[in-house]
């Protein structure tokens, strides 16, 4: 076991990991800003859960992707878990506690989105949480179903059904609009 | 307008489109390397602060409230009076976000900046208190004796077991494949067989540089045009009777459950719900059928309760009084905490005409906004303080709803408590328009500890 570490530290060294902050840094704080935005400290939060990411990403290098195009993918999951973390830390209690901040609704990465154009946001309401997930990581990550399953500890299939029920989701609301029009 | 416009506004809309981090990659690679998880330093320390008065916005709301740690053991027939704290488990570990306890109409992204909410019912609410059972969920830690079981439910044979992290196992079985997450003392169950997946047709089989293959799913603009065979379809009410079996079989008491079933033409997916004496809970379950009725997904939590006691509940009239002294006084604390308040950092910034600070309006008052002709030869230079102001929001309360959801105690334990749910819509928007606004503790004020839960007192005057 402590061989095969030093295989892995040996090529999952420092200059792995700077060619991989390199590649990902913006897009990773990217991802955790859009589900931060909501929270208290907004880009604080943001700030902390990103070099928390990389933190862990470095101690658990070990179970990176083989495959350089997971890698973001990979990073998305460990922020994924240390925002809902965040979230139930900070703020589920309010929420389950208390608290009738509408912004505050759920610990939920994809309820936590940050959705600025009115008729989008009420669209994206009518989908479930994981749907709201799944779109969110497809439009504004860029990311394909076998990425999302990753970063969702998924199936690509699964991912597909819920792209599938947003996609049919949405054009059933544009075809109701369309005949109460 | 179409799928493609909702796309294209979406992505249009994107909130950190043009962001970015101010720190150099080789920074954040070092001080990571540098750094040992479990004693996080935060980031904030590395650098300077940031002058981002939007988020300055959306910390006003919420701070000041969070509870301090308490102790505070519950005994056998349950406390007096809970104490809230966070859970243990929550510091420094990953931890899967437990999606199966979530509500599913929370809503998203509503309006906040710069204003505090005012809730007004629309209906008559009761004056009537009542009482309730509070529970507690019990801790497992045996996953794999679990595993075990629900791979019986699903016929899984030479099932393999492989420890995935402290906090969940995984099993798979040739295309079978689920976990068990025993974070946060629930025990959520997600399980997946690929040889049901009507879709699976509509992936394809990539050849690696190194030769390996991976699976791949097709562009997601891609999936809706593949047409999948589905055979044998179930019915939805045969799905509903799978559903309760299966549930059943796996040792979840499908009689506590409400059931909703979506069918398309690929599959039938059962939803089901859990309730206790009659109130919601965050508790449900999925399982999506498709040819020859077998499982292609499902997800579900294991979470076993236990009463703890039944303690008085506040009136719905006393519930609405509480959120509304609750944003009260958050605000007033707020307002008189904020000159000593780290977690704000507001730099006001400067038009080029003259020395006017130029905050975002409506959030922050930062001065006259119009040039003061007396000054306009002078050097600029900062202001003193900005002044927040606020102004309240009318939240219309169209429905209350006693339900029960997840609260984590001082002691490290997860309970279930009475909640009040609110449903409602904003002054001057469409009453049509409804949000699930959020929730509230429904104990009465002598069965909680205010302080732990919201950092400060207060209380729904229950003698008014």
């Amino acid at each position: 076991m402590k061989g095969s570490n030093r295989v892995v530290d040996m090529l999952r060294d420092e200059a792995w990991f700077s060619r991989m902050v390199e590649d990902h840094l913006q897009s990773l704080y990217a991802f955790i800003h859009r589900r931060s935005m909501g929270l208290d400290n907004g880009l604080s939060s943001a700030e902390d859960i990103l070099a928390d990411t990389w933190a862990i990403a470095w101690q658990k290098r070990a179970q990176a992707p083989d495959e350089q195009s997971l890698e973001s993918a990979w990073l998305y999951q460990i922020a994924r878990h240390l925002l809902a973390n965040h979230i139930r830390r900070t703020q589920t209690l309010r929420k389950h506690a208390a608290t009738l901040d509408p912004e505050i609704v759920s610990t939920s990465n994809a309820e936590s989105l940050h959705i600025l154009d009115e008729e989008v946001k009420r669209i994206f309401a009518l989908l479930s949480s994981g749907e709201k997930e799944v779109l969110a990581l497809t439009l504004w990550e860029g990311l394909e179903p076998r990425e999302i399953a990753l970063v969702l500890n998924s199936t690509p299939n699964a991912v597909s059904l819920k792209l599938h029920k947003a996609r049919k989701k949405i054009s059933d609301y544009y075809e109701k609009e369309s005949q109460s029009q | 307008m179409s799928f493609d416009d909702f796309v294209a506004r979406f992505k249009k809309h994107d909130p950190a489109a043009s962001l970015e981090t101010n720190l150099t990659p080789s920074q954040v690679a070092q001080q990571s390397m540098d750094r040992e998880v479990s004693n996080v330093t935060p980031i904030s320390t590395w650098t300077r602060k940031r002058k981002v008065i939007s988020t300055v916005a959306a910390g006003l709301l919420v701070a000041g409230i969070s509870g301090p740690f308490m102790s505070g053991a519950m005994t056998a027939s349950g406390p007096e009076r809970f104490v809230f704290g966070t859970s243990p488990e929550a510091s420094g570990q990953m931890r899967s976000a437990n999606e199966s306890m979530l509500s599913s109409d929370m809503k998203i992204g509503l309006p906040y900046m710069g204003s505090y909410y005012i809730y007004e019912s629309d209906i008559e609410l009761s004056t009537q208190a009542t009482s309730m059972m509070a529970y507690r969920i019990v801790p497992r830690d045996d996953a794999e004796t679990i595993g075990r079981s629900v791979a019986r439910s699903f016929g899984i044979t030479n099932l393999k077991v492989s420890e995935y992290d402290q906090n969940s196992l995984e099993f798979a079985s040739d295309d079978k494949f689920f976990n068990l997450y025993l974070s946060d003392s629930y025990t959520s169950l997600n399980y997946s067989d690929y040889t049901n997946d009507p879709w699976k047709e509509c992936y394809q089989v990539i050849e690696n540089p190194d030769g390996s293959t991976t699976s791949s799913g097709r562009n997601s603009d891609d999936v809706q045009e593949c047409n999948p065979v589905v055979e044998n379809l179930p019915s939805e009410a045969e799905a509903k009777r799978l559903a309760i079996d299966l549930m059943n079989s796996i040792g979840v008491n499908a009689r506590n459950f409400k059931f909703e079933i979506w069918s398309d033409t690929a599959y039938v997916s059962v939803t089901a719900t859990e309730y206790l004496d009659g109130r919601i809970t965050p508790m449900s379950w999925n399982i999506t059928y498709t040819s020859n009725s077998e499982v292609a997904w499902l997800y579900g939590s294991l979470t076993e309760l236990e009463e703890i006691s039944e303690y008085e509940v506040i009136s719905e009239t006393a519930a609405l009084r509480r959120a509304n002294e609750l944003n009260v006084t958050r605000i007033e604390n707020f307002k008189s905490d904020i000159g000593t308040n780290d977690l704000i950092d507001v730099e006001p910034t400067y038009s080029s005409e003259g020395d006017t600070a130029t905050n975002e309006p409506g959030t922050i008052d930062g001065g006259s906004s119009e040039p003061n002709p007396g000054t306009t030869d002078e050097p600029s230079k900062p202001i003193d303080e900005p002044t927040f102001t606020f102004e309240p929001q009318i939240v219309h309360v169209t429905k209350i709803e006693l339900t029960y959801e997840t609260f984590w105690l001082a002691d490290g334990s997860v309970v279930w408590l009475p909640t009040y749910q609110f449903f409602g819509y904003f002054d001057g928007e469409d009453k049509n328009e409804v949000y699930m606004l959020g929730s509230i503790v429904a104990l009465i004020d002598d069965a909680i500890d205010l302080q732990s839960l919201y950092g400060q007192s207060i209380s729904a005057r229950l003698l008014d």
